[in-house]
């Protein structure tokens, strides 16, 4: 069984007469990608601050188990030198952690900015200083990675790759602590997932345990005409609609689960933006 | 305090001054002063050296210092550093060390520049060098104030002005002016620098100059020690 990452147990935090979390209690296993979903607002970002010591809880407990140099973080936002290269900030931060130098070639290799090495971070495009960003937060090897919406108002291919990378670490064994308000994505990478709405954890688990929980009672039939129809998901109902059109081809029956973003609103009526 | 750290932060902070012309006038105004003031006129050559080193810990110490913590608030490397594992005396100090680095590059330059003669060469430069360290806590103390550059720029005027007081001061022999002048650091430095010049470096003659200078880096450290709870590095 794996051990456990991050603890929180009714973790709440307020600004003044503003509850921002209320009682989140989860735990982020090691070598996991945990995602933290929630709309803008809804003390995500807080959460973060609180496991990193940026912030001190108002009640509650929160343990990680990984040392200060042992945690990587991409906050929304960070910052590099910008009239620097993008090889000089990378081996800044190799050196503040007593990372060997020669590490740098290979993370940005990896994170596609090799070919891009000698350019000056002012002269990057905003998908590139995110991935330079990525690599900052990445190059002492760490055992924790907090990522604050890392692919927020990224092109398509970026994000791609991006996720490629998040794989491939999770593979070589960091625990990824992701926030994001895109659901595909969190469908994508995160073993477990939690929603968080208003500052409260309303629905934790698995993708797949999340959506076979909410999964709606109906089948879905399609025809080669483009024709849809929906019936109860038992087997008499099915075998009727499909005597119904023997004549048509059918093209799929697929049962009719949720996506994630689909669950977050019937759980809490309001949409991840 | 963690020197593996400090020894990165100063190198990168000391390339990356070395790009940023906006900010590196600071430190190349006190030296062209320098030159300007070398080919003109017939004021004795000490003084003209006590002129050019009020400018230098006018503007870098305290302008300068003020301004690249800010901007490092400003473009959110402060808080990447600080989420790093940077703490933030390491930055601090690394700022501090670049700062003192420049005033010290600048008042050799100003020396040669005006061609002084080495009797007191080290006198000279040790008197400032103090002097700087009793001012660099006000620059640091503007850094943690300004949310950027801009405002950096605003909030170290007064001190700028507060410093080079005594260089106007001396022109105007107004005495509660010039009362008030005295209990500036730099009007010690420079009433030190007289000292050395006509070899009266009696305990009556820059005794209270001293002490002046003593209680301002006492004064600042107080002071910056305050803000630093109060504000915190990255506000």
């Amino acid at each position: 069984m794996k051990n456990n990452m991050i603890e929180t147990k009714k973790l709440s935090i307020s600004f003044g007469h503003k509850k921002v979390l209320n009682e989140i209690t989860f735990d982020v296993k090691e070598h996991e990608i945990f995602g933290f979903l929630g709309p803008s607002g809804a003390g995500k970002t807080t959460t973060i601050k609180i496991l990193t010591e940026q912030l001190k809880p108002t009640a509650g407990s929160c343990e990680v188990h990984a040392k200060r140099h042992e945690i990587g973080i991409l906050s929304d936002n960070s910052g590099a030198y910008e009239r620097l290269t993008v090889y000089r900030n990378l081996c800044f931060f190799a050196e503040l952690s007593k990372t060997d130098v020669k590490y740098v070639e290979e993370i940005l290799k990896q994170v596609k900015l090799w070919d891009d090495r000698d350019k000056k971070v002012e002269n990057l495009s905003k998908g590139m200083k995110q991935r330079l960003l990525l690599a900052c937060a990445m190059i002492h090897h760490p055992k924790l990675l907090f990522l604050d919406e890392p692919t927020a108002a990224l092109d398509p291919a970026t994000t791609e790759e991006i996720h490629k990378l998040l794989l491939t670490l999770r593979k070589n064994g960091t625990t990824i602590f992701l926030t994001t308000h895109n659901m595909e994505e969190a469908d994508l990478l995160c073993d477990r997932v939690a929603f968080l709405n208003k500052g409260e954890i309303v629905e934790l688990g698995t993708p797949r345990e999340l959506k076979l929980k909410y999964a709606h009672d109906s089948v879905s039939i399609i025809y080669d005409d483009g024709k849809e129809v929906v019936v109860k998901k038992d087997a008499q109902a099915i075998i009727k609609a499909l005597q119904k059109n023997e004549k048509k081809t059918i093209q799929s029956i697929h049962s009719q689960e949720p996506n994630l973003a689909e669950i977050f609103l019937s759980l809490t009526g309001r949409e991840l933006k | 305090m963690r020197f593996y750290k400090v020894k990165a932060l100063f190198k990168l902070g000391m390339e990356d001054l070395l790009k940023n012309l906006n900010v590196f006038i600071y430190v190349i105004l006190p030296i062209a002063f320098a030159f300007l003031y070398a080919n003109m006129g017939s004021a004795p050559k000490e003084y003209l050296f006590s002129v050019c080193t009020l400018l230098t810990l006018s503007m870098v110490p305290v302008a300068l210092m003020g301004t690249i913590i800010a901007e490092e608030k400003e473009k959110n490397t402060l808080r990447t550093l600080m989420l790093n594992d940077v703490k933030a005396s390491e930055i601090l100090f690394a700022k501090a060390m670049i700062c003192m680095l420049f005033v010290v590059i600048d008042n050799l330059l100003i020396y040669f520049i005006l061609k002084l003669p080495m009797d007191h060469f080290i006198l000279y430069q040790l008197v400032s060098f103090i002097t700087g360290l009793a001012v660099i806590l006000f620059g640091a103390f503007v850094g943690l104030l300004a949310k950027n550059q801009m405002s950096a720029g605003l909030l170290s005027m007064p001190f700028m002005i507060i410093f080079m007081a005594p260089m106007f001061i001396m022109m105007f022999k107004d005495k509660l002016a010039e009362a008030i002048s005295s209990l500036l650091p730099t009007d010690a430095m420079m009433k030190i620098f007289e000292s050395i010049t006509k070899n009266t470096l009696t305990i009556s003659k820059i005794g209270i100059p001293c002490i002046v200078i003593i209680a301002w880096l006492v004064i600042s450290i107080c002071l910056f020690q305050f803000a630093y709870k109060k504000v915190g590095v990255d506000n």
